[in-house]
């Protein structure tokens, strides 16, 4: 897949620390997952968009709750390693 | 036939909502990705005077189909059935909206007006949109609302009296492409070019961006704590179950009384014995001891619907994600199951919410283990006749703590299975999760009001329906062949009797005898009839009127021995008895194989069960 864009300063959504916030620079391959790439770039994970990891769950650390756009999403930190992200600062 | 307006949206746009405000119809509101399970229609009426038919459908994101939901959705928008549409989202998501008007408003071509809803909220934290630009872009109109202060609607309804004379718009049909047709990279592609396109429009839509939701955010700090969070949620669980049990007991009671009070009128009125036993032991019997457990099923409802409304689901998914994937279950699997207590059919159909395929075929075919309201009659007629109810450890009684092992023994096996399936059936990798958590919303009392209302309406329908018809054709069966007038008190001749002897040597291993297998043949229909079936028995063999639970279950005692009351109690754990459910199973599931996968497993656990209950207690 074209979409890899992979700087080095990048990092994967699904490690970084709760109150971290970031750009989304690329996405992982995902050529099993690529429905849900797209389920993703459709509730607003694009490149160019601010996220914001909020915090994980309580059992297990995972999934972990996301913000981006005007809403907040789950997603499990394997699954969130698709996104990769450009460290910006902490909250 | 009145023309069909849709009502489409995204999800937690207050959708239903909207539907709850323009309709006087019975449709709850859910705070829960999805939760609009059966799209409800109801009529409405035009400030012209005009009648049509509004019709609920599924939120959705996109149209391109990820889950079964958006599937009702994309193929409901892709036929002409319906005259114009009502295009409802959330003012404080704003891109989302956008993104989805456009996609909505591009492959379609019958005429619609939007509903900017939550208007009140987004004005609230600080949002502005400039609304003549907003409706210009769109080509249709813009109204904005407050559905659940019933801000808004007389001009919405204006806008679509209008749209539906004039309005003409052409289908550009750039999106959604289909599936099979585009290479998904080639999707993904123009996803982007197109929410570059939003994008574009929503600068010149939205004057000023507003705050985020903060307020959520500091009950998220509370209700996702990492300590505070699980005990919150047991916390709430353990509520759920003791309000369901504790505040039904009054309600139940007097229902109780009043089928007894309406079978005492029977017994002394003038009629024929024939009859008397008709209404008394048939009917009244019949529809009594089904409606009695109708306000635990509500109190169920009624606090899930709460907990959707107010936010806490979505949250309770996020934190049992983990644990439930132990045991090869997805977190979407929560809200299914935890419907399931209070009937199985409407938790396997908010199955539809999970995306993948193998989840939703895993969920559906463990949701029998949950125990439904219906078993509780069942369990503690056996209960109270077999357990003696000693003190076993501070104040701890010995029947109590059995009822708790069956409902622990029911979703134990219910995990244990879900893990098989899961090992067995779909191997490979775990499917995503993407959820949703909405901000948190007070739960509208008149919303929770309409829905117990919808699941009364539903219940009274299939007491009606299907528990009467029933009842009447088992009495007929226990009490036929007659000879003489009077009912024979040869029960071991009727038709019943008949086909419980012929069942009986199936059925011998486990500690049933025909009795029982005849009582267990209606239960098909509805477990809970049972009890009535049972009373019935043994109030015709016995030639008294059997009314009440607690002489039951001291004839129980006397007729049957602890090992086969054991088994009995076993066999209610696992046995597949309700036709509805697998019918349910089938329609979701679009597949005869799994429903059969599903009647065979359970039928096996509960043979095997029983028999090892009744082996050890004989």
């Amino acid at each position: 897949m074209r979409m890899i864009l992979n700087s080095e300063s990048s990092q994967k959504l699904g490690s970084l620390e709760p109150g971290t916030r970031g750009e989304i620079v690329g996405f992982g391959v995902a050529e099993d997952h690529l429905d849900f790439l797209i389920r993703l770039n459709e509730v607003g994970f694009v490149v160019g968009e601010q996220v914001e990891v909020l915090g994980r769950a309580p059992l297990g650390q995972d999934p972990i709750s996301i913000r981006v756009k005007d809403a907040v999403y789950a997603l499990r930190r394997d699954d969130a390693n698709l996104v990769l992200v450009q460290v910006m600062g902490n909250s | 036939m009145k023309s069909r307006i849709a009502l489409v949206g995204t999800p937690n746009a207050g959708k239903t909502a909207l539907f709850n405000a323009l309709t006087h119809s019975h449709q709850r509101v859910a705070n829960y990705s999805g939760v609009t399970v059966e799209s409800a229609e109801a009529d409405f009426f035009l400030p012209g005077g005009d009648a049509l038919s509004l019709v609920d459908l599924p939120g959705a994101y996109s149209l391109r189909p990820y889950t079964e939901d958006e599937n009702v959705l994309a193929d409901a928008l892709k036929g002409t059935s319906f005259a114009g549409m009502i295009l409802v989202v959330d003012a404080t998501q704003p891109e989302r909206a956008i993104r989805f008007l456009l996609e909505v408003l591009d492959s379609t071509d019958s005429p619609a007006v939007i509903a900017l809803n939550m208007s009140d909220l987004a004005e609230k934290r600080g949002f502005e949109f400039d609304m003549v630009q907003f409706a210009a872009l769109m080509g249709v109109p813009v109204i904005p609302t407050a559905a659940t202060r019933k801000k808004g609607l007389p001009e919405l309804l204006g806008a679509l009296e209008i749209s539906l004379k004039n309005q003409k718009r052409r289908r550009s049909a750039f999106f959604p492409a289909p599936a099979e047709s585009v290479p998904a990279t080639r999707v993904s592609e123009r996803v982007l070019e197109f929410y570059k396109r939003a994008d574009q429009l929503l600068k010149r839509i939205m004057v000023r961006k507003g705050f985020p939701d903060e307020r959520s955010r500091k009950i998220d700090r509370v209700i996702l704590h990492p300590v505070a969070g699980p005990l919150i949620l047991i916390l709430v669980l353990g509520i759920v179950f003791q309000l369901m049990f504790n505040l039904a007991q009054f309600p139940m009671d007097l229902i109780d009384t009043g089928f007894s009070w309406l079978q005492g009128l029977v017994q002394n009125s003038g009629l024929s014995v024939g009859v008397k036993s008709f209404l008394s032991d048939g009917v009244i019997a019949g529809v009594g001891g089904t409606l009695v457990f109708l306000p635990q099923i509500l109190i169920l409802y009624a606090l899930i619907l709460f907990l959707e409304d107010f936010g806490f689901m979505s949250r309770a998914v996020f934190m049992l994600d983990h644990l439930m994937g132990k045991v090869g279950l997805h977190g979407r699997s929560f809200l299914p199951l935890l419907s399931s207590y209070a009937c199985n059919v409407p938790g396997i159909m908010s199955a539809r919410t999970i995306e993948s395929k193998a989840d939703r075929v895993i969920t559906t075919l463990i949701i029998p283990l949950t125990t439904c309201s219906a078993r509780i009659p069942v369990y503690g007629l056996l209960i109270s006749a077999f357990i003696p109810n000693t003190e076993v450890f501070l104040g701890l009684k010995l029947q109590g703590l059995v009822m708790l092992g069956l409902y622990a023994t029911g979703i134990f096996f219910a995990f244990l299975m879900g893990g098989i399936f899961k090992r067995f059936l779909f191997q490979g990798r775990r499917p995503p999760l993407l959820i949703e958590l909405p901000s948190y919303k007070r739960p509208s009392m008149r919303s929770l009001l309409r829905g117990i209302l919808y699941r009364i309406k539903l219940f009274s329908k299939r007491v009606g329906t299907v528990i009467l018809s029933v009842t009447v054709v088992i009495w007929f069966l226990l009490s036929y062949p007659q000879d003489g007038g009077a009912v024979a008190s040869g029960i071991e001749h009727s038709y019943a009797a008949q086909i419980g002897q012929w069942i009986e040597p199936l059925l011998r291993p486990i500690g049933f005898d025909w009795r029982i297998a005849m009582a267990l043949i209606p239960t098909f229909a509805a477990r809970e009839v049972m009890v009535g079936t049972l009373s019935t028995v043994y109030s015709i063999e016995g030639g008294a009127a059997v009314s009440d639970v607690e002489k039951l279950s001291m004839i129980l005692k006397q007729e049957w021995s602890v090992a086969t009351g054991m088994s009995l109690l076993v066999w209610f754990i696992f046995a597949p008895m309700c036709v509805s459910t697998l019918a349910t199973a089938r329609r979701e599931l679009k597949s005869t194989r799994y429903m059969i996968l599903m009647l065979v497993y359970l039928f096996a656990l509960a043979y095997l069960g029983s028999y090892l209950a009744y082996r050890a207690f004989s």
